[in-house]
């Protein structure tokens, strides 16, 4: 249940952007060293990306659900509480329990489908939102600072992690990505559509990889 | 001699109420003046309040931002305009209770409102303290309802409300639900409480509360606050793109607004409707269903049947 329309919604973001300007900055900077490291399968990446993403999803929690939604939504708190604990369980799972393993390339049609979820997530988002819906772009979402592109993010590089991704910590941002598409259709937000279908494939490629043997489909 | 002073007089006299009787017509504060609005009693005090109040879920939940802000003060402003009175509002709602607040203040506080709002919580300590935020935010010394939001711990917070209501914070007291829930709840409360008003939904395709829930009201003699005229704007979506009856002009409906509110306000046993808007525009659209004629029950028949059919 949405208490507010798309351009309350738009405005939220607005208000959101200017108050922590210029930290998209330092977000930014966050996500392409999250990026770089699950590439790279250096060995202490998944520790790295675990802190990283943790920040990031504990930020949004806090600051953005917890400061800037929270007079328009009554379950903002609830919400926060949701992305803290995720960020909480990307620290817990990728540093102290090592769930992560080794993050690299995987090759085939999962590897294409996580690099087309980062160039979604960190640039396509906002620049199609933008283009096509003429949205200001302080009214729209960005990757490390957002919740709908950070979630994108969040599965695009969990689909790097080898042999296996840690469904654990994939739950909340399927979540997500399912109340993206929610909230698409009660705002009138067609361009979240894209987040929220990209997440739930991100999801079912996720659950394939972890309960199948092999999956040659995939690896194609 | 003095027949002609007469007629001239005469003449000067029906031109100068032509003249004033086409300008009141053209400003809305003219009409609410020339046409009396269609009011309903408060079954508990005999107080009559105009049949169309106004909702504030989503379209008040704006923020403080001069854009948004100047709409709301417009779509208020219209509203007293034409006639309204009641506007219901809920901390459920994010800032909209602070943003009629301030459209309020900014309006001089029309002596037409009827300010009605809700507790919603679980918590008997929150609820005290959101009736307190209430009063804060409404910038008022006394609401005039106060309700208990869905039913939720309702026996606490009607004690409270009770007090309150002791105390001259608020003058009447209520309960409500809405999307049809909870109604065998809300007819037990109705039988066994004191109360002022229901709140629930009812519109032309929503209507099981005509069965128990309307009748009761009235033996009762509780006053009913109609919510989700238009199922948010699902009907007025469902219905824009088909045309109006002929004899719709009956009752003089120019919209399917009109024609939607008009069906709920003219049963018997509903005291008004709530819609909600964003849209200035819209908010003259509602306001219509507040004069001219209202169906009768064979009308009311026609108008379900009508629907049915599209």
């Amino acid at each position: 249940m949405l208490p507010f329309d798309g351009p309350t919604w738009l405005a939220i973001l607005e208000q959101y952007n200017q108050a922590i300007w210029p930290l998209h900055g330092v977000a930014a900077l966050c996500v392409l060293a999250a990026i770089a490291l699950a590439f790279s399968g250096a060995r202490f990446a998944g520790h790295a990306i675990g802190v990283l993403l943790g920040v990031l999803w504990i930020w949004i929690g806090l600051i953005f659900f917890g400061g800037s939604v929270a007079p328009f939504h009554f379950a903002a708190e609830e919400l926060a509480g949701v992305f803290v604990a995720q960020g909480l369980m990307m620290v817990l799972a990728l540093t102290v329990m090592g769930r992560g393993g080794i993050f690299g390339w995987p090759g085939g049609r999962t590897g294409v489908l996580a690099v087309v979820l980062v160039v979604y997530a960190v640039a396509a988002h906002p620049l199609l939102g933008h283009l096509l819906t003429d949205t200001p772009w302080s009214q729209l979402s960005y990757v490390g600072v957002a919740p709908a592109p950070t979630m994108l993010l969040t599965l695009a590089l969990l689909l790097l992690a080898l042999p296996r991704p840690p469904l654990i910590v994939a739950i909340i941002p399927f979540l997500w990505a399912l109340v993206t598409g929610y909230m698409a259709a009660g705002l009138g937000l067609a361009l979240e559509y894209i987040p929220a279908t990209l997440g739930v494939a991100a999801f079912a490629v996720m659950v394939v990889r972890r309960f199948q043997r092999s999956e040659p489909w995939l690896d194609g | 001699m003095i027949d002609r002073r007469r007629s001239r007089r005469s003449f000067l006299k029906l031109a100068a109420a032509s003249a004033a009787g086409w300008w009141a017509s053209l400003s809305p504060a003219g009409f609410a003046a020339e046409r009396e609005p269609h009011r309903k009693p408060i079954p508990s005090s005999g107080e009559r309040i105009p049949v169309i109040g106004m909702g504030t879920w989503i379209t008040f939940n704006v923020p403080d931002a001069p854009g948004p802000m100047a709409v709301r003060r417009e779509i208020l402003g219209r509203f007293f305009a034409r006639g309204g009175g009641m506007i219901d509002s809920s901390p459920m709602y994010g800032r909209a209770e602070a943003v009629v607040g301030d459209c309020l203040r900014a309006l001089d506080r029309p002596e037409a409102l009827f300010s009605a709002t809700k507790i919603w919580t679980r918590s008997t300590s929150t609820g005290r303290e959101q009736h307190a935020d209430s009063l804060d935010l409404w910038g008022a010394g006394r609401l005039d309802l106060q309700q208990v939001h869905n039913l939720q711990n309702w026996q606490a917070h009607l004690e409270t409300l009770r007090e309150r209501r002791e105390a001259g914070e608020v003058r009447y007291i209520g309960i409500t639900t809405s999307h049809g829930r909870r109604h065998d709840e809300m007819e037990r409360i109705m039988r066994s409480e004191d109360l002022d008003f229901v709140q629930l939904t009812y519109n032309i395709l929503d209507r099981e509360a005509e069965q128990r829930l309307l009748p009761l009201a009235t033996e009762r003699g509780i006053a009913v606050i109609a919510n989700r005229p238009f199922r948010q704007k699902a009907l007025i979506e469902r219905f824009e793109d088909h045309p109006l009856p002929d004899w719709a002009a009956e009752i003089e409906c120019e919209n399917w607004p009109q024609f939607l509110l008009k069906f709920i306000v003219s049963h018997p046993d509903v005291t008004c409707a709530i819609p909600a808007t964003s849209v200035v525009a819209h908010m003259g659209e509602n306001m219509g269903a507040l004069y001219g004629p209202m169906p009768d029950a064979a009308m009311r028949e026609r108008m379900v049947a009508w629907v049915g059919d599209l």
